[in-house]
């Protein structure tokens, strides 16, 4: 039999990999559809597996979690015109023995997570641009990504000291700060993006459309 | 009367059905207050995937210990604290119900850091810009969450190798220690009859520390080190200059050496003693990628006993506060130190340049052979331009600062001082954090007859 060549075996040992996280975490996007809401392009999505296993034994315990939505609205080139972050924040109260949903500072309460299964598989009206910035702009699609936490981030998070001169333990007085990085950091900042918060679990796009035919009442191309 | 009577019963059932609507809205924003602020007991931790790292060092680096009173905050903060300086590639957390209600139990998946081929880049005062092209790491191949790595630097004006181990968290977790050996040659860069010049320093030898919190402000650290110090007898020309007849590359003999320069070439091996005080209350808090209240301080005392010369003292102290005001981060830094008379250019004070004045080149404003006194002051605000506001995409700088230096048989003057001011950026990128760019205006007479003076720099100057 003859040998794949290596770069076939490296694409079948990455797309394994991809399954097997996929399959562990089970999150997806079902659909975005975009719409235009008071001057403003929002979308509807439709996920399933939030809140995942992990956050909900985290929720049981006392401690939220939290799903990032990520929103970006590419041109026909595959460029990310607007990035937006919405973060929808779970937490059981263990005393009042009720689930709280809360994003930018609105907050829902729910009896049971069914409630809360059924309020994070159909998100809507989520902003993604005002219409009046897309006044020229050509076809463009939704892509959205969701980043499940188990145990919410810190709403401020400690970043290490970049302050010069402070390194313990160098022995030198002179002032001064490096940074170095792996190979794989380098790879993700190039052909990554960000990086922030890790890569979504999952993914999904709307169709094609064109922003000012939304505003005047059309919708995306099916 | 009997309507009087009825007036009176609906005033008194209104009063008290506003005493009613109090209490029940008191009792109900107590309620929703106790329960939001009640706090979980962490009853303990399971982990997976440390193959060579105890849970015990697990819990150093979390700071935290089995039945602490904790918060979603401190939780999380304690995770990413384990994720930033911890001895793991990877950490998924969660958590789980306890024995029981308020009880929670912390999972954490881990993997363990492998071999690791690093590059970087830096800067130092005394050495500008550098690259690291090579540096590889083995991190907590004992388990102990100690770091191990072989180091390669090179840069314009430096070029060396370290082999550094450290334990960030020995002991309780309030101890630390290290030691490195290698070496490094740093082209000192002196103005001397109006041509800038390099002169090579090369050092090497052991060093060695150990330091421990005391309070949760308060730390100190003692180090050591048995070096050679190699100086050359000749330096080299860092730029043309038609006027002076000097190219490039000329080199000055060791006649032509500043005195104070020439008195310290040769080879030397010493012994070195050192000793800190830090404080540090600043607060976690950031507005502008800084710290929005707090303290910084550092009390240097040395001792270094050359071979064959008299020994000599140096002390340095650094105070740093910080203030949020008017939507802005207000930081301010003193420093000042000492050399004993009969220390070598190479271990005196220099002024002018990123960390003590800008505006100005690199130990452009003190003498060839250095001052034995320095003292330099700085205030900068700084502002969030771009993203969040406590660590914005984009910073703005503004600022004002003033420095200066002398030797022991001088009377320093105001007419002396050199000051500056200017403004910066500081750009965030997810790997490098602060990478900057600021404009220093000299206010004061500038040796090289510079409008103003860029400086490049990684993260903020203090």
């Amino acid at each position: 039999m003859r040998r794949p060549p290596l770069r076939s075996l490296l694409s079948i040992l990455i797309l394994l990999a991809a399954e097997t996280a996929a399959a562990g975490d089970d999150v997806r996007v079902f659909s975005v559809t975009p719409a235009a809401r008071g001057g403003e392009l929002v979308c509807h999505v439709e996920t399933g597996g939030l809140p995942t296993e992990k956050a909900v034994r985290s929720m049981g315990g006392g401690l939220p979690s939290a799903v990032d939505v990520v929103i970006e609205l590419v041109d026909e080139e595959e460029k990310v015109k607007v990035r937006r972050r919405i973060t929808f924040r779970v937490a059981y109260d263990l005393w009042e023995e009720i689930f709280r949903v809360e994003r930018e500072e609105v907050r829902r309460s729910m009896g049971d997570v069914n409630e809360v299964r059924a309020h994070l598989a159909d998100l809507r009206d989520l902003p993604v641009a005002p219409l009046a910035s897309l006044a020229g702009a050509g076809e463009c699609r939704i892509r959205v990504g969701l980043v499940s936490h188990a145990i919410a981030p810190a709403e401020k998070s400690r970043f290490g000291d970049w302050i010069a001169g402070e390194g313990a333990g160098t022995g030198a007085d002179a002032e001064g700060r490096e940074v170095t990085f792996g190979l794989g950091n380098l790879i993700r900042f190039v052909f990554g993006g960000s990086g922030e918060g890790g890569p979504p679990a999952g993914v999904g796009e709307s169709a094609w459309f064109r922003p000012a035919e939304l505003a005047s009442g059309g919708g995306p191309d099916a | 009367m009997h309507g009087e009577r009825w007036d009176e019963m609906i005033h008194d059932a209104g009063r008290l059905a506003r005493f009613l609507v109090a209490v029940i809205f008191g009792l109900a924003v107590a309620s929703a207050a106790i329960a939001e602020e009640r706090p979980l007991l962490l009853e303990g931790l399971e982990i997976t995937g440390n193959s060579r790292t105890p849970e015990r060092v697990v819990w150093l680096y979390l700071g935290l210990n089995p039945g602490d009173e904790v918060t979603a905050g401190s939780i999380v903060a304690a995770v990413e604290g384990l994720r930033r300086e911890g001895p793991f590639a990877s950490v998924d957390s969660w958590s789980s119900p306890g024995s029981e209600k308020g009880r929670i139990l912390l999972h954490l998946d881990v993997a363990e850091k492998g071999f690791q081929f690093r590059f970087g880049v830096g800067f130092q005062d005394l050495s500008g810009w550098y690259i690291i092209p090579a540096e590889l790491r083995y991190d907590n191949r004992l388990g102990r969450g100690e770091h191990l790595r072989l180091q390669v630097r090179l840069g314009y004006r430096t070029g060396g190798g370290w082999i550094v181990y450290e334990e960030p968290r020995a002991g309780d977790g309030r101890t630390w220690w290290g030691a490195r050996i290698g070496g490094e040659g740093v082209s000192r860069a002196y103005l001397w009859n109006g041509v800038e010049y390099n002169h090579t320093v090369g050092r090497g030898g052991l060093e060695a520390h150990v330091g421990r919190r005391l309070t949760g402000h308060l730390s100190i650290e003692m180090g050591g080190a048995f070096e050679s110090i190699d100086v050359d007898s000749t330096a080299e020309a860092a730029e043309d200059d038609k006027f002076r007849g000097v190219e490039w590359g000329d080199e000055l003999p060791f006649d032509d050496l500043p005195p104070g320069v020439a008195a310290a070439v040769g080879e030397e091996s010493r012994g070195t003693a050192r000793f800190d005080i830090v404080w540090d209350s600043r607060s976690e808090g950031r507005l502008a990628g800084t710290p929005v209240g707090g303290l910084w301080g550092r009390l240097r005392m040395e001792g270094v006993f050359p071979d064959e010369s008299d020994p000599y003292a140096r002390v340095t102290g650094d105070l740093r506060g910080y203030r949020a005001l008017f939507g802005a981060a207000f930081a301010a830094r003193l420093r000042g130190g000492y050399a004993g008379w009969d220390a070598p250019f190479y271990d005196r004070h220099y002024v002018g340049g990123l960390y003590t004045v800008r505006g100005y080149a690199e130990q452009s404003l003190t003498r060839p052979a250095g001052d034995t006194r320095f003292w330099s002051a700085s205030v900068e605000m700084r502002a969030p331009l771009a993203g969040g506001r406590e660590e914005p995409r984009v910073t703005g700088i503004v600022f004002i600062e003033a420095a200066q230096s002398w030797t022991d048989d001088e009377a320093p003057t105001w007419n002396d001082v050199a000051a500056a001011a200017g403004y910066g950026i500081r750009v965030r990128l997810p790997w490098v954090q602060w990478l900057g760019l600021d404009a220093g205006i000299p206010i004061t007479d500038s040796p090289e007859s510079e409008a103003f003076h860029l400086n490049g720099t990684i993260g903020m100057t203090f």
